[in-house]
């Protein structure tokens, strides 16, 4: 990582300034702000003023600052990477502890379930994973990615839940998406690897997407901390099971609402009615009553549809 | 086969840390299996492991795509194959059943690939928790018993793994 990256703020410093703190030419000044541009930072150049990463960039520092829980107090800001899930996985391996979190400006394999391309952009969006260690056997954490999906509603104050964990627009478009990867070896989880992307500003959004600056005044770095509270929190809350469904039942977009699921047996449309205590989708179809452990659900009638 | 002939045989399954040969001529047939145990065997045995409680919404789990090969009659000499050495891998957890990491993928493992302790065999997806399924054992793995895609149950058996 560029030196000089530790030394960018979101005020402007002249080249100059920059050159002496770091005991460089300007040149050289020059030659890394191409770089850090080129990974994917926001760099901002103005005429006369300087440089300055884009206001609300998820810097250390400026995270350190908001900072409340243990979530984040490991924390790397990398700008280009295959996907934050692998850089956790390999620290993950080399021991890292619970709450670290890797956060890049883009992906070049950005990936949300079943291998689908999550596309990210660099300064617009948030692309992070954190890593987690529970500490309980695999049978007690299903509700752990419905735990996610509502720790995004709660740092986001906007929209409703598809299920299981996509946090979608008041208007069914989507703002966010979760994956959830858990190394298991017999009934241990050795660790969680939780990812997440979310949409803060308006780019080049894929159709279907929303940003979250369309509804509320945001900055990345405060959305950030914000959600990584939210997550300890609600991470924090698998031990009292019924209190989090209720609150999940409360944010669901899905619930009460006709929906069409396609999962590896086929499609099923139906009346989704109840989130069962495993954290299963419920779906009353004509006949049948489906319990939905896996699938991809589409709110009929709601813009918002498969992931 | 003289003497000499068998010892190369020998020692060239002990550089190549193969655990099993068999050897077929019109004269006679010879299998050698590597850690005490030496065994005459016509043809593999199928392994049938019928699952205690199989979904209720899911057709039999015998009926595989990925293994349609019938089951030979086993001839009488035919000892039956020793499954007890083989470590049954378990579902964790209620989900489906993935054999690679994306639908375009390779597979993690196949029928007779070596593991080693640690390695991923499989992912369940359960709520969009994708569990990735580890060896406990290295060895070679003898049957895959469920296909892609098939919803699993708590407890059922997935892998047959045979320790090296």
């Amino acid at each position: 990582m560029s030196a000089l990256l530790n030394h960018l703020h979101e005020h402007f410093q002249s080249g100059e300034a920059l050159a002496s703190a770091l005991g460089v030419s300007r040149t050289a000044v020059w030659k890394q702000v191409a770089e850090l541009r080129k990974a994917g930072y926001p760099v901002e150049t103005q005429k006369g003023r300087g440089y300055r990463l884009a206001p609300g960039s998820p810097t250390p520092a400026a995270l350190e600052a908001l900072r409340k829980g243990s979530f984040g107090a490991f924390y790397a800001y990398l700008g280009t990477v295959d996907s934050t899930q692998e850089v956790l996985k390999n620290w993950a391996l080399d021991g890292a502890e619970e709450g670290s979190v890797v956060l890049a400006e883009r992906q070049l394999k950005g990936r949300g379930r079943r291998g689908r391309a999550w596309a990210s952009e660099p300064g617009r969006s948030l692309t992070f994973s954190v890593l987690l260690r529970p500490a309980l056997p695999l049978s007690a954490l299903p509700l752990l990615p419905l735990a996610a999906g509502l720790a995004l509603r709660d740092a986001s104050g906007v929209g409703g839940l598809k299920w299981p964990n996509d946090l979608l627009s008041p208007d069914g478009r989507k703002l966010a998406g979760v994956l959830l990867e858990a190394q298991v070896s017999g009934e241990e989880v050795a660790w969680v690897l939780l990812g997440i992307g979310l949409n803060v500003h308006k780019g080049a959004l894929p159709e279907g997407a929303a940003a979250l600056e369309e509804f509320l005044e945001v900055s990345r770095v405060r959305v950030l901390a914000r959600l990584l509270e939210c997550l300890e929190a609600r991470y924090a809350q698998l031990a009292d099971p019924e209190a989090l469904l209720r609150d999940y039942r409360t944010y669901s977009y899905t619930l009460g609402r006709r929906v069409r699921v396609t999962t590896t047996r086929g499609v099923l449309e139906g009346q989704a009615t109840e989130i069962a205590p495993d954290g299963a989708l419920v779906v009353q179809s004509a006949d049948t009553t489906h319990h939905i452990g896996a699938g991809d659900v589409e709110l009929i009638g709601f813009l918002g549809g498969s992931q | 086969m003289n003497a000499k002939e068998l010892k190369s045989i020998l020692q060239a399954l002990q550089e190549h840390e193969v655990a099993e040969l068999t050897l077929e001529t019109p004269d006679y047939k010879l299998t050698v299996k590597r850690g005490g145990e030496v065994q005459y065997v016509a043809a593999p045995a199928p392994v049938v492991i019928q699952p205690q409680a199989a979904p209720t919404s899911s057709p039999s789990v015998q009926t595989q795509a990925e293994n349609p090969t019938p089951a030979p009659t086993p001839k009488p000499e035919a000892p039956k194959e020793d499954t007890s050495r083989y470590v049954e891998v378990k579902a964790p957890i209620v989900g489906t059943f993935y054999r690679a990491p994306s639908p375009e993928a390779e597979p993690f493992v196949k029928e007779g690939d070596m593991v080693k302790k640690g390695q991923v065999l499989c992912i369940i997806e359960a709520m969009k928790l994708m569990n990735e399924i580890e060896s406990e054992v290295s060895g070679v793995v003898r049957k895959i018993l469920v296909s892609n895609g098939e919803p699993i149950e708590y407890g059922q058996v997935l892998f047959l793994i045979e320790p090296a």
